[in-house]
């Protein structure tokens, strides 16, 4: 992590508990080093403090908000509890009201997913164009003309532009629009000793798609999302020189596909492949496919992908090995 | 816990509780983000406070002596806690470290958060106020919204440091 924005992000994630124990421990250290970064820690965290007092809930009720589900809502309010305090109190019945237990659900200790880092991957900490060309580096998507945007609501998304050839040759296939990004895995394979461990490890690799009505819609009507995962033994800047040849030198592969029409609800899709010991390299993208076998770029409508997770699962190792 | 048992020690120790949890709440909440979590604490916090508070000088300030409470309750959670990726120790000591020192942030914090809560889209104040004041999940939020669980957080996370930013400018404006 570089700058600012990657510190803030991670505070963000971790205030709502959804850090792991892996950058719990980058921010820790962070924390401890850096002095702005602590500073921004306390100031989100006030923040995020302050958010739950019950005194400025009176300040938002103006805000329309659907009927409660009474089966499906927790509706735990906050300080609730010690307006019962204060009541049990007087009416001696302390215990009794502290008594109270929490349950929480626990996971199969069979089974355990950690999220691996994708830099942007929910396309907050940027707006506008990406990175042109394959990637060489680890950190950042690039590939073919893309930008990402902001909706009126804040939230940001990846809006695939135009098709070309990623390679740049003339001639070459243009009928999809790339957006990759290269992971680092060798950590990984390192912190979870995969090579020794007797339990299976699976990447599993999704993205949120979304199409929204275009001018050029009855031009592309066939256009398809997809997402791939496929992992290397290889140096991060060798996969773009031998592209697209080296697909096929691939350790493990996942893909999925969606075909939305304009205005077709959200969909995620999610592709999983076996982590192989020997994998260095973990190559992620999301595209969109004209499916014209066109080799001129071709305008794309309002095809967008959010939300992009890579999961590292563990589980015991099956008699049979599968993919989805 | 007192011994004379008498409903004026009940209503004062209510009434000087009530007035700390919320600046005992924001400050465990540092240490300890998930909100049903730091409660827990507060409440074993309360129960603490309550067992001593033949001990209180009531010439000292309430909320000072019971901070030290609430700072070893939370220790003691943290000590055991294991659901959740929490702060290294030396991370958490930074930080107590840097709570002590109050800025000008915490007052501004304290004026305008109302204000620049009436400022954000009506879509992140209406998921604000149904995960902070309703206590909603992002899971039933999402299912209400029509939207992803990670959209939920990402909203969220976005009206927070929204918030910060305009808490910032309306203390850039203030008078030095």
């Amino acid at each position: 992590m570089t700058d600012s924005n990657d510190w803030q992000a991670l505070i963000q994630k971790h205030l709502d508990g959804q850090t792991s124990g892996e950058e719990a421990a980058v921010l820790s250290d962070k924390i401890v080093s850096d002095a702005t970064v602590r500073s921004e820690y306390l100031t989100a965290a006030q923040i995020h403090g302050a958010l739950g007092d019950e005194t400025l809930a009176l300040d938002m009720e103006t805000v329309p908000f659907p009927a409660p589900e009474p089966s499906q809502s927790l509706n735990l309010r906050p300080f609730a509890w010690s307006r019962q305090l204060a009541a049990a109190l007087v009416a001696g019945a302390l215990l009794g009201v502290l008594g109270v237990g929490v349950a929480w659900a626990v996971g199969s200790p069979k089974s355990q997913a950690a999220l691996i880092p994708v830099a942007n991957g929910a396309f907050e900490d940027s707006a506008g164009p990406i990175d042109s060309g394959f990637p060489s580096t680890f950190g950042g998507w690039s590939g073919d003309p893309a930008e990402v945007i902001e909706e009126a609501d804040g939230n940001h998304k990846l809006r695939f532009l135009e098709t070309a050839n990623v390679t740049g040759k003339p001639n070459g296939g243009a009928s999809a629009c790339n957006v990759f990004q290269l992971i680092d895995l060798s950590s990984i394979q390192q912190q979870w000793d995969t090579e020794n461990s007797e339990a299976q490890f699976t990447l599993e690799f999704s993205a949120r798609f979304n199409r929204e009505a275009a001018p050029n819609d009855t031009e592309v009507p066939k256009l398809k999302g997809t997402c791939t995962i496929s992992l290397y033994r290889a140096e991060p800047e060798s996969i773009g020189k031998a592209w697209p040849l080296v697909i096929s030198d691939a350790v493990a592969v996942g893909n999925k596909a969606i075909k939305l029409k304009p205005g077709d609800e959200p969909g995620t899709l999610s592709t999983s492949c076996i982590l192989a010991p020997e994998a260095t390299i973990a190559l992620i993208s999301v595209n969109v496919n004209t499916m014209t076998g066109s080799k001129t770029p071709i305008e794309l409508g309002g095809y967008f992908v959010d939300d992009v997770h890579l999961t590292l699962i563990k589980q015991p190792n099956l008699p049979v090995r599968f993919v989805k | 816990m007192p011994t004379t048992d008498s409903n004026s020690d009940h209503e004062r120790f209510t009434r000087l509780l009530l007035e700390s949890e919320p600046v005992m709440l924001r400050s465990i909440l540092v240490m300890v983000p998930h909100r049903a979590d730091a409660r827990e604490i507060l409440q074993e916090t309360a129960v603490a406070l309550w067992r001593q508070f033949e001990s209180y000088d009531p010439d000292r300030p309430f909320i000072n002596w019971a901070m030290g409470f609430s700072r070893i309750e939370t220790r003691r959670f943290l000590a055991k806690e294991s659901r959740r990726a929490q702060l290294t120790e030396q991370a958490r000591e930074a930080l107590e470290q840097g709570m002590e020192r109050s800025s000008d942030f915490d007052i501004a914090l304290e004026t305008h958060l109302a204000t620049c809560l009436g400022k954000l889209n009506e879509k992140p104040r209406r998921l604000v106020k149904g995960y902070y004041h309703e206590g909603h999940s992002p899971e039933i939020l999402s299912q209400r919204e029509g939207r992803t669980v990670e959209a939920i957080y990402k909203t969220i996370q976005r009206a927070r440091r929204d918030l910060q930013a305009c808490i910032e400018r309306q203390l850039a404006k203030e008078p030095a």
